[in-house]
């Protein structure tokens, strides 16, 4: 389980937005953490596979990606502070992220 | 002389959502992958996309110097059928439209090495019906995988009379390698776990057609008592002219022409207004304005008896579909449980919900 500290926040939500300007080639100013990411700039399901597995690899988290896709379809992810706001819970709570039902 | 035969190279033919999602899941598996495109222009946004991905992968850590490398050596993108030859297996996963694959198979016939075994990877086309037997010699079969690949853990692999067994052996270790759970099917009984689901999608559609529910509660219901994603939403993500054609292809493979008219009503009301989805921003929900992501039928309140009743006959058709399947001989009730578990991403398969239920 990784620790998170104040820099954790923003380290994801850099991660975040260099993952969709370059992916969805959209400029940064564009992003905001009310972006939808389907809708406004194109993004996909695969993309969110890749970013996640982005965040297993830089906190070395023990998270199946199975056990996010239960969470997900639980608690859908439109929005870009959306996203980050999960990927703060996955950092935090890894596998046991499922009993945030 | 052993029956099996090891699969080293893969040729995906299709650049689109399921072709793409083939190629990235089976990228880590150090196969020798051909990736087939429709024209120079698609495989240059494929490259692009690719060397982008090689480029974020390297910089996060998720692959090293020499991995890149191999990787790099170990996958050509093309335009050209000439460069499938080497391939021991083809998975093609172009649009589902049976004349297009029928042209496609005729067209890799002649450039194959006689070994190829050659897949296709339709959600509602039978390999049989797509070639010419006098054409094409290899054997043909079904390889249908399931988006996001990387989160369904089942494989349908669709047989016919023609198939060798070294071939299916061939086919079924192939699945063990790529960590995926394989459901053979002979192509009588072909894709299962879609025609499992189209009977709660039928009833779904009739019951909106009742004009008592919206399609949003439709799916709120389905979401909380028979699995996630509901149907229409479903419907939406998979892109309706795609469900469509699948759904005409389902009757004409069934004896009753009129089973799925109810859902076939339904999405080419959609298509005939270009309302085809998530991809087109519309279709059983509106994906454009915020304000209108509830679904496009203002709600009633039909009082929870009709509710429930409602739930009920969701609840029949999926189960009984699921019982008709195991009945005759296709499953085992063991295995559609979990197929079904991962198709949907569900905690509870058919069974688990009769039992539950005392249905």
């Amino acid at each position: 389980m990784a620790k998170i500290n104040d820099n954790t926040r923003n380290e994801v939500k850099q991660t975040v937005y260099d993952f969709f300007t370059e992916e969805c080639e959209v400029d940064a100013s564009a992003l905001n953490e009310n972006t939808n990411i389907i809708s406004d700039i194109d993004g996909d399901s695969l993309m969110f596979l890749e970013l996640i597995e982005i965040f297993k690899k830089k906190y070395n988290l023990n998270i199946e990606l199975k056990t996010i896709g239960k969470y997900v379809v639980k608690h859908p992810v439109e929005t870009i502070g959306q996203l980050i706001d999960m990927t703060m819970l996955i950092i935090e709570h890894e596998n046991n992220i499922i009993a945030f039902d | 002389m052993p029956l099996n035969r090891k699969i080293k190279s893969i040729g995906i033919i299709g650049s689109g959502k399921l072709g793409t999602d083939i190629f990235y899941y089976l990228l880590p598996f150090n196969f020798y992958l051909v990736w087939k495109c429709i024209d120079a222009d698609e495989c240059e946004r494929i490259e692009s996309t690719f060397q982008k991905k090689l480029t974020r992968q390297l910089k996060c850590g998720i692959i090293g110097d020499l991995a890149l490398e191999k990787i790099k050596k170990s996958v050509v993108i093309t335009s050209s059928n000439n460069d499938l030859f080497p391939c021991d297996l083809i998975i093609e996963c172009i649009w589902e439209n049976k004349l297009q694959k029928q042209n496609l198979f005729h067209e890799i016939a002649d450039v194959v090495n006689k070994r190829c075994i050659i897949a296709s990877n339709s959600s509602s086309i039978n390999p049989s019906e797509l070639v010419d037997e006098t054409k094409i010699l290899n054997d043909v079969i079904g390889l249908h995988f399931f988006y996001p690949i990387m989160l369904k853990n089942i494989v349908e692999i669709l047989k016919n009379e023609q198939t060798t067994t070294e071939t299916m052996i061939t086919i079924v270790d192939f699945c063990s390698i790529i960590q995926k759970k394989p459901l053979i099917l002979n192509e009588k009984h072909s894709f299962i776990l879609n025609k499992l689901f189209l009977e709660v999608q039928n009833e779904a559609c009739k019951i909106y057609a009742e004009g008592e529910l919206s399609y949003k509660q439709i799916d709120e219901l389905i979401n909380t008592n028979l699995f996630p994603g509901g149907v229409f939403s479903f419907f939406d993500q998979v892109g309706i002219d795609i469900m469509l054609e699948s759904v005409k292809n389902y009757t004409e493979q069934s004896e009753d022409k009129n089973k799925y008219q109810s859902i076939i009503n339904e999405l080419e009301n959609k298509c005939s207004k270009n309302m085809l989805g998530l991809k087109t921003r519309s279709g059983f929900y509106n994906y454009s304005d915020d304000t209108d992501k509830e679904g496009m039928v203002s709600e009633n309140d039909p009082g929870n008896n009709y509710v429930q009743g409602i739930l009920l006959r969701l609840k029949t058709v999926y189960i009984e579909k699921a019982r008709q399947i195991v009945d005759e001989g296709i499953c085992s009730e063991a295995l559609l449980e979990f197929a079904a578990k991962e198709y949907m991403n569900a905690d509870e398969g058919p069974f688990t919900i009769a039992r539950k239920f005392n249905i």
